[in-house]
C-alpha cells in the first residue's frame, strides 16, 4: 500500500501550491457568480446597479479608500512571505 | 432515489466550478498530453505502457492534468459533503427509518468484521477509495455524499447519479445471456446502482440480493430502490464468505468489483461465487478493460487512478489475465469485450481518459458460466 499521500509532482508542496490555487478559484467563482445574481436581484427592483458601479468606481474619494484596502489585503495575502529569510 | 436536499447557491457555484474544471482537464490538457506524446514519439511508438509512460509522466502538462484531477476529486467530495452537513439529522433520520411498506428488504449484520484491505488506508490516513473522506463504511452520510459526488465525478451533478442510471448499466444488464433468471446477486452493489438496473432488466425475477461490506451504503441503495419501486433484498456480508446455499442463484454479477479488492480476495470471491452459483448458471463483470487492451499510452493514463484516485488495486487488476482467474475459480466458456452500449455524451470511467471522446473501451465485459452437472 502506499506509504503517502499522492502527490503528481516530484515536490509535494507543488501540489500544495495547485490546491490552494484551485480553492481560491473556485471561492471566486462563487463570489461571481453570487455578484451576478446579485445584480440580477437588485435589475429585478429596479435597482440598476451595473451603471452605478462603474460610476463609483471613477470616484476619486473612493480610488483612495481602496488603494489603503488594497495594501491591507495585499500584506494579508502575503502574510507568510514577511518571515521567509528570517 | 430520494430527494436531495437542496444546494446552496455558494455549494452550487463550486460544483459548478468543479464539473467545468474537470472537463477542461478532459478535453484540452489530456487532450494536449496525448498530442505532445504523438508529437514526440512520431511513427516509433514505444511498445509498452511503462516505455510510453516514461514519456509521458516528465511532461509538465501530464503532470499539472494529474494533480487538477486529484484536486478537483478531492475538492469535490468535500464540498458535496459540505452541501449536505448542514441537513445531516434528516438525512439520518431518513436512513434509519426505511419505507413503512418495502417491497425489499435491507438486511445488516452489525457484527461483520470489515476486512483489513477495505478499512486501512482509511484507519492509517491515507488516500482511501476514490479519496472518499473515511472511505464507504465510516461515513453515515456516503450515501447521499455519493449520489451528489458520484454525479459530479460523472459531470452531470445537477442530474444526480442514480437519477440517470448510465446507459452502460442498462445494456450491461439486459445483454446477460439468458432472460429467465430467478435469482441475481449482485457482488459489491455499494449504492445500489447495478442492482437496480438488473431488476429493471428482469421484473420477473423472484429474488434479486445485492450484497455489500458497507452498512451505510446499503441504506441509501435501500431508500432509493424503493423510492424507485424496485424489489430488491439489500444485504450486508462478505462475499468470501457468504451465507447463501451452494447452487442458490442462477446469474451472479459485479459492477466495478473485480478492481477494488486485492487478487486473493478476488480467488476467494470467485470460488465463493462457484459455490453459490447453480450449475449451467452465468457470471458476469462490468470492469474495466485489461492494460493489454489498450495502446500502451492511453493504458499510461489510464493507470493514473491507481495512486490519483485511492484505487490501490487497480493496476493489480489491469495488469492480470481475469479469463485465467476465472477459469482458475472452475468457471468455463470464459469470454470478454468491450460492452456495446450507446450513450455518445458519455466520455468514459477513469479519471484521465475522459477526453470527452466516446470511449467505449472504458466499459469491458467478462463473463462466464458454471459447469452443468453431467449425468450420472
Amino acid at each position: 500500500m502506499a506509504e503517502t499521500r499522492y502527490h503528481a509532482f516530484d515536490d509535494p508542496v507543488h501540489d500544495q501550491l495547485l490546491g490552494i490555487v484551485l480553492a481560491l478559484s473556485a471561492e471566486v467563482w462563487s463570489l461571481r457568480d453570487r455578484l451576478t445574481l446579485l445584480e440580477q436581484a437588485l435589475a429585478e427592483h429596479d435597482i440598476e446597479v451595473s451603471a452605478l458601479v462603474e460610476q463609483l468606481a471613477k470616484d476619486p474619494e473612493r480610488i483612495t479608500a481602496m488603494t489603503t484596502d488594497r495594501d491591507d489585503f495585499l500584506a494579508r495575502v502575503l502574510a507568510t512571505l514577511s518571515t521567509a529569510g528570517k | 432515489m430520494p430527494q436531495l436536499p437542496p444546494v446552496t447557491q455558494e455549494h452550487a457555484a463550486r460544483l459548478d466550478f468543479l464539473e467545468g474544471l474537470r472537463l477542461y482537464n478532459y478535453r484540452r490538457h489530456v487532450r494536449g498530453v496525448l498530442d505532445a506524446y504523438d508529437r514526440e514519439v512520431g511513427t516509433t511508438r514505444p511498445p509498452t505502457m511503462a516505455s510510453a509512460g516514461e514519456r509521458i509522466k516528465g511532461q509538465p502538462l501530464y503532470q499539472f492534468a494529474a494533480a487538477i484531477q486529484h484536486h478537483a476529486q478531492v475538492m469535490g467530495w468535500a464540498t458535496a459533503a459540505d452541501s449536505l452537513r448542514e441537513h445531516a439529522d434528516e438525512l439520518d433520520v431518513l436512513l434509519a427509518s426505511p419505507p413503512a411498506n418495502p417491497i425489499g428488504r435491507l438486511v445488516l449484520d452489525g457484527s461483520l468484521a470489515l476486512p483489513s484491505y477495505y478499512t486501512e488506508n482509511d484507519e492509517a490516513g491515507l488516500d482511501d477509495i476514490h479519496l472518499v473522506p473515511g472511505g464507504y463504511w465510516r461515513e453515515s452520510l456516503v450515501g447521499p455524499i455519493y449520489e451528489r459526488g458520484g454525479a459530479l465525478y460523472r459531470t452531470a451533478w445537477r442530474v444526480g447519479y442514480t437519477a440517470s442510471p448510465p446507459r452502460a448499466l442498462v445494456a450491461f444488464a439486459e445483454g446477460a445471456p439468458a432472460s429467465d433468471y430467478r435469482r441475481i446477486l449482485d457482488l459489491g452493489c455499494s449504492f445500489g446502482g447495478n442492482t437496480m438496473a438488473f431488476r429493471a432488466a428482469y421484473p420477473d425475477a423472484e429474488e434479486i440480493v445485492g450484497l455489500d461490506l458497507s452498512a451505510p451504503a446499503l441504506r441509501w441503495a435501500h431508500v432509493s430502490a424503493e423510492e424507485r419501486g424496485l424489489a430488491i433484498t439489500y444485504e450486508q456480508g462478505d462475499a468470501t464468505a457468504m451465507q447463501h446455499e451452494d447452487s442458490s442463484f442462477d446469474l451472479i454479477t459485479g459492477f466495478l468489483l473485480a478492481h477494488e479488492v486485492t487478487a486473493e480476495t478476488l480467488d476467494q470471491i470467485l470460488r465463493e461465487a462457484h459455490r453459490v452459483l447453480r450449475p449451467g448458471g452465468h457470471i458476469r463483470f462490468l470492469d474495466l478493460p485489461p492494460y493489454i487492451e489498450l495502446a500502451p499510452e492511453v493504458a499510461f493514463l489510464q493507470s493514473f487512478d491507481n495512486d490519483g484516485n485511492g484505487e490501490k488495486f487497480w493496476n493489480d487488476f489491469l495488469s492480470s489475465d481475469f479469463k485465467a482467474t476465472l477459469q482458475r475459480a472452475g468457471f468455463v466458456n470464459v469470454a470478454d469485450g468491450p460492452l456495446d452500449y450507446d450513450e455518445p455524451t458519455y466520455s468514459g470511467t477513469a479519471a484521465l481518459m475522459r477526453t470527452g471522446e466516446f470511449r467505449p473501451e472504458n466499459r469491458w465485459v467478462t463473463q462466464a458460466d458454471k459447469p452443468e452437472l453431467r449425468d450420472g
